[in-house]
């Protein structure tokens, strides 16, 4: 099976399955139009993503490699969030940090499927939680001023639980 | 869990992700909406700015709201302004800015988001003393009225509703007549003239219009019509079917079916829907926007009519009447493409219908064991083709059997003819609170730039070209 080799932003190499790259739109789309799928030795350099990272989504599309493409995104379908699957929910117990640096990943190189479970997870970090809980889980600092905290409050009364 | 020393949320609003940050926001509930709009000024600017109206996120809302709130409480009451005027309501116009509510031969007008009545204007036609409003166009400037035995449109400043402009119908022959039909488009106005003239107006930047440019439409009986973006889709009774490019003022295409009396007429991405009747039997024609070939044709034998068609992306939807039943009501779903019967549902009697966030809202007189109307509202998951007919979403009993009544994306707004007011119900007050011009210009600027992604990369292509040979 063909492999290329794709090398992480702090220089690190790391060969991998032609098949299991091109879950990347990113890195798909560079193959198709440089013409690079023979290439054995081309080096593909991913700037944006760090060794530890690019290990993570490699780790990440080869468990998923035999997955059907991701459909299509559709704004009316439900969207949910308790559909993660047992192996994708062990691979996510990571640090915020690296979370957050898979989403980050994952959209640079275009991958739908590994996008969609990281911010699945982050929007059930969020879920639930009134505002305070999600500062404190996110260390976000409320700039809001008090006149302002009460106004938006205000805003949303109707929905809160009666 | 490692403690943070940074919000890693900043690097995604840092670097513009909007799509990561809509495909985390968009899966919480509406209730955890109002705990982020909370969290600080970068979430709440980012959730009304891609979020509100994101279709998935107000259906959330409307479906929360409905059953929680508007079935168990008496709508809110907006002023009885009505009762001081002699003439019963006729229709309900509204924008985003104000809802207007039309009479015989006045029109009554309400801030939108603060729902206060601004008051009440009335044309006085030149030359005709017994005016009625036909028609109304609203653009964010001016409003247009068009009125029977009267061959004038009148122009309106939305500021201080006083009247800028009369303006004399002429028709291509050269004749005056009186408007059918209007449509604001941007920045111009399209009407339909009895004598089956279509006049465009350029929209000046005072306000005034000025006549820009004719079609020769249809000949005779009435006509529907259609707008989307610089296309104008018109259906007639005189059998054809026309589509335009209204702002080079030509025809598309045009086809016709002899015996066919058109009477509604449609547009959506795709497609171009057309429905009316032979004798008695409605019928229903799906035309290939582009081309004009009619793509599918359906006979509806148990109709007496199509009372409106929507068009969605992949769905087609017509309201019915169904023959030899009085006060029966159809709501028939087909797939835009095959024309296949996706679902159907019968009702007692649908006063108004409208598609929201891929839903069918239904608004029913339904007379009851105490006949009294009432207006029940249920929906339907077109995605499914399922209609929920189980749950009444809103009930309002009123015993005037066809007040006017308007439902959009936002809100429900209806009269009663027993008190004379208006009755407006919103669905999502945070979509009329919010005013964007609050937002700082940094955060502006965060909101608008998106490109970080296509920039990472132009970088990396840059990178690769130079390492590479390409033959």
């Amino acid at each position: 099976m063909p492999t290329i080799k794709l090398q992480s932003s702090d220089g690190e190499v790391f060969p991998v399955d032609v098949e299991i790259a091109k879950q990347s739109v990113t890195i798909k789309t560079m193959l198709d139009d440089l013409g690079m799928e023979d290439e054995e030795e081309e080096i593909v350099p991913l700037p944006n993503v760090n060794a530890a990272i690019l290990k993570k989504v490699i780790q990440w599309a080869t468990y998923h490699k035999d997955d059907p493409p991701a459909p299509e995104d559709d704004e009316n379908k439900e969207k949910r969030t308790d559909d993660i699957t047992s192996w994708d929910a062990d691979f996510l117990k990571v640090d915020q940090g690296t979370l957050f640096e898979l989403i980050l990943a994952s959209n640079y190189l275009d991958i739908k499927g590994l996008l969609d479970v990281t911010c699945k997870t982050v929007a059930n970090m969020i879920k639930g939680k009134t505002p305070e809980e999600i500062r404190k889980t996110f260390n976000i600092k409320n700039d809001f001023t008090p006149s302002e905290e009460e106004q938006v409050r205000k805003e949303n009364e109707w929905c809160e639980e009666k | 869990m490692p403690e943070v020393t940074f919000s890693p949320f900043e690097q995604l609003f840092d670097r513009g992700l909007t799509k990561a940050l809509v495909n985390i926001f968009v899966r919480l509930d509406p209730c955890d909406y109002d705990a982020c709009v909370q969290v600080c000024h970068s979430w709440r600017a980012f959730i009304a700015k891609h979020l509100v109206c994101h279709p998935k996120r107000k259906w959330d809302l409307i479906h929360r709201k409905l059953p929680y709130e508007w079935l168990h409480t008496p709508p809110v009451c907006y002023q009885s302004a009505i009762a001081k005027t002699l003439a019963p309501p006729l229709r309900i116009y509204m924008d985003r800015k104000e809802i207007l509510l039309t009479t015989i031969d006045s029109i009554l007008v309400w801030n939108r988001k603060s729902k206060v009545f601004r008051g009440e204007f009335g044309p006085q036609i030149r030359g005709a003393n017994h005016v009625m409003i036909r028609g109304i166009g609203m653009d964010p400037q001016i409003i247009v009225t068009i009125h029977s035995h009267t061959s004038y449109l009148v122009v309106w400043d939305r500021v201080n509703y006083r009247m800028l402009q009369e303006v004399q119908c002429i028709g291509n022959e050269g004749i005056e007549s009186q408007a059918q039909w209007i449509h604001v488009v941007d920045k111009g106005v399209l009407v339909w003239l009895l004598d089956g003239s279509i006049i465009i107006f350029a929209i000046q930047k005072d306000g005034h219009l000025r006549r820009r440019a004719s079609m020769n439409g249809h000949i005779q009986g009435n006509c529907d019509a259609a707008v989307d973006g610089n296309y104008l889709l018109t259906a007639s009774a005189d059998s054809k079917v026309n589509l335009w490019n209204w702002s080079q003022a030509k025809l598309c295409w045009s086809n016709s079916r002899s015996q066919a009396r058109y009477k509604k007429s449609r547009l959506s991405d795709t497609r171009a829907v057309v429905a009316g009747s032979y004798d008695e039997d409605g019928y229903l024609q799906i035309y290939d926007r582009l081309t004009g070939d009619l793509m599918h044709e359906m006979v509806l034998l148990e109709s007496r009519g199509v009372q409106d068609i929507f068009a969605t992306r992949d769905k087609i939807i017509a309201l019915l009447s169904i023959r030899h039943k009085l006060l029966r009501s159809k709501v028939l779903v087909l797939d835009a493409n095959t024309g296949d019967h996706v679902a159907e549902q019968t009702f007692v009697d649908v006063i108004a219908m409208n598609i929201v966030c891929q839903r069918v809202l239904v608004c029913l007189n339904n007379q009851a064991g105490d006949f009294r109307s009432r207006i029940s509202i249920f929906d339907t998951d077109l995605a499914s083709g399922m209609f929920n007919v189980e749950r009444v979403v809103y009930q309002y009993a009123h015993s005037y059997w066809k007040l006017p009544i308007r439902i959009d994306d936002s809100s429900i707004v209806h009269t009663s003819e027993e008190k004379s007011d208006l009755f407006i119900r919103d669905f999502d007050t945070f979509f009329t609170q919010f005013d964007s011009r609050s937002l700082t210009q940094v955060e502006r600027r965060r909101i608008n730039d998106s490109s970080f992604c296509f920039r990472l990369r132009q970088i990396l292509f840059k990178k690769l070209c130079s390492k590479c040979t390409i033959m």
